[in-house]
C-alpha cells in the first residue's frame, strides 16, 4: 500500500514523464552542430588574436614610454611614434586594397 | 537482461567518445553531443518552460561543454555534468536584467498555452498541478526536479543549484507543500 506521501510523488513523477512524452524534439543533424563548433571556434581565434594585439599594443606603448623618460629623448621620437601609429591603419587598409585588386585581376 | 546488455553497450561507447573528444576529436565530441542532445532539452523545457530559451541554453551548453571537455573527469555521468552546466547557465540568465524576465515570464505562458492546447488534442487530461509547476519559482521547480524526477540526492542537487543542502531542502519542502496543495484541490473537483 502506497503512503499518501508516496502517491504524491508518484503523481509528480507522473506529470514530468507526461511533460517528456509530449514534448517533440527536432535533433540537428552531426553537420549541423559541427558547423556551429567551427563557427564558435573561429570566433574564439578571432577573439584571441584581438587581445594579443591589444597586449603587444598596450606592451610596446609602455616601452616607448619607458625609454622615453629613461634615455630622456627628444620630443620629435614621440611625435614620430604617434604619427605612424595614427598612420598604421591607412596603411593596413591601402594594402588590403591592393591585395584585392590583385586578386581580382589574377 | 537484453536492455541491461544495451545499457552496458551504450556507456562503453559513450566514455570511448568522451576520451575521444578529450584528445580533440570534433566528430567524437559531435557523437556525443548528439546522444544526449534530446535528454538535455526535454530537462531544460521543464526548467524553462521556453522553447526559444531552452534552444539558445542548449547551444551554450554545447560550446561551453566543448570548450571544457578536457576538464570532465568521468567521477559523474556525463548528463548529471551536462544538467550542471546548463542549470548554472540558466541561474545565470535569471539573474539578468529585469526587462529579461518580464520576456520569460511572457515565453512561460505562451509555452504553458501550447502544452494545454497540445494535451487537450491529444485528450489527456490538463491538471492543475501542471499550472501550478509552471507558476512555481524557478529555483523550486528546478530542485524538486532533480531531486525527485531526475534522482540526485539533496547533496548532488544543492551542488548543482551552487547552493547549500539546506536551502535545497527548503526550497524542495515549499514546493512540495504548494503542489501538494493544488493536488488537493484537482481531487476536489474530481470528486
Amino acid at each position: 500500500m502506497m503512503s499518501e506521501k508516496d502517491y504524491e510523488q508518484q503523481q509528480l513523477i507522473d506529470v514530468f514523464a507526461t511533460f517528456d512524452e509530449m514534448i517533440e524534439i527536432e535533433v540537428p543533424t552531426k553537420a549541423q552542430l559541427t558547423s556551429v563548433m567551427m563557427e564558435h571556434e573561429s570566433k574564439h581565434r578571432k577573439a584571441i588574436i584581438k587581445e594579443c594585439m591589444l597586449f603587444l599594443f598596450i606592451a610596446c606603448f609602455v616601452l616607448v614610454a619607458l625609454m622615453t623618460i629613461l634615455l630622456e629623448t627628444p620630443i620629435i621620437f614621440i611625435v614620430v611614434q604617434i604619427g605612424i601609429l595614427c598612420f598604421l591603419p591607412f596603411m593596413y587598409k591601402l594594402e588590403r586594397h591592393h591585395q584585392d585588386e590583385g586578386e581580382l585581376l589574377s | 537482461m537484453k536492455g541491461v546488455l544495451l545499457d552496458v553497450q551504450r556507456i562503453k561507447e559513450e566514455q570511448r567518445w568522451i576520451k575521444q573528444a578529450q584528445l580533440g576529436n570534433k566528430d567524437a565530441f559531435t557523437e556525443l553531443f548528439h546522444m544526449h542532445y534530446s535528454f538535455l532539452y526535454k530537462y531544460l523545457l521543464k526548467v524553462t518552460m521556453s522553447r526559444e530559451l531552452t534552444e539558445d541554453i542548449v547551444q551554450e551548453t554545447m560550446l561551453k561543454c566543448y570548450d571544457n571537455i578536457r576538464r570532465y573527469n568521468g567521477r559523474s555521468k556525463f548528463s548529471s555534468w551536462l544538467i550542471t552546466i546548463a542549470t548554472r547557465l540558466y541561474i545565470d540568465i535569471l539573474r539578468k536584467q529585469k526587462r529579461e524576465q518580464i520576456w520569460l515570464k511572457h515565453e512561460k505562458i505562451v509555452f504553458t498555452r501550447q502544452l494545454k492546447w497540445q494535451m487537450q488534442t491529444d485528450n489527456l487530461q490538463w491538471l492543475e498541478v501542471m499550472d501550478m509547476m509552471t507558476k512555481l519559482d524557478a529555483e523550486v521547480r528546478m530542485a524538486i526536479l532533480l531531486k525527485h524526477y531526475y534522482g540526485f540526492s539533496y547533496d548532488e542537487t544543492a551542488s548543482i543549484l551552487k547552493m547549500k543542502t539546506g536551502t535545497v531542502k527548503s526550497k524542495v519542502h515549499y514546493g512540495l507543500l504548494a503542489l501538494r496543495k493544488e493536488l488537493k484541490n484537482d481531487e476536489r473537483k474530481g470528486l
